[in-house]
């Protein structure tokens, strides 16, 4: 992923939060987590392992 | 008669349009390099990937005139680390490498520079004899 992708995942991140969701994000490749880590978007699009832990507690 | 294998190379070099599509020549160049030398860490093809399509996507974003110039990447393959040069004939940019930071988290745009800078150890940016000019090196883990 590059930054414009993280920059759509930022605008999806909003819209979805601006409609009382969430956008999560799950099972995420070894360059997209390391991107999110290096960026520390991690903070705000927490990577889950799996698409069950993503939705868990939703 | 012995069979003798060869080395792979390690020298890649493609040129290809600075605009959205031709990213994907860089793409298969930097694929090409990982599978000719599987014993180097995928993370560090991984990052110095992510540099060099983000200052290609600069250039395609903000070059001028849009997709009217070349870009040429060359990687080596190092005992130490990897090496990339990305060459285009498009205008200078002003930009300040070192000062690149990341914006707010929420913000949508702004991170290319600032991302290829922590996906490397070296970035470096000059503009000489009508060329931009990024030197881009990811040390070997």
């Amino acid at each position: 992923v590059d930054s414009s992708g993280l920059g759509a995942l930022i605008g999806g991140l909003k819209t979805a939060r601006q409609a009382d969701g969430d956008l999560r994000i799950a099972a995420p490749t070894e360059q997209v987590a390391t991107v999110l880590g290096l960026t520390n978007l991690d903070r705000v699009l927490r990577p889950f392992a799996t698409v069950e832990d993503a939705v868990r507690g939703w | 008669m012995p069979c003798v294998v060869g080395e792979p190379p390690t020298e890649y070099r493609v040129t290809a349009p600075a605009e959205p599509d031709g990213l994907v020549h860089l793409h298969e160049l930097i694929d090409r390099a990982r599978r000719d030398w599987p014993d180097v860490s995928g993370a560090d093809f991984d990052m110095l990937e992510t540099a060099v399509i983000e200052l290609c996507g600069n250039v395609a974003r903000h070059g001028r005139p849009a997709g009217a110039t070349d870009v040429t990447l060359s990687v080596s393959v190092r005992d130490s680390a990897l090496e990339a040069t990305l060459i285009d004939a498009g205008r200078p940019l002003e930009i300040d490498v070192d000062s690149a930071e990341l914006p707010p988290d929420m913000d949508e745009v702004g991170r290319g520079i600032a991302m290829a800078r922590l996906a490397v150890d070296e970035l470096d940016y000059e503009h000489d004899n009508g060329h931009n000019i990024w030197h881009v090196l990811r040390r070997r883990r």
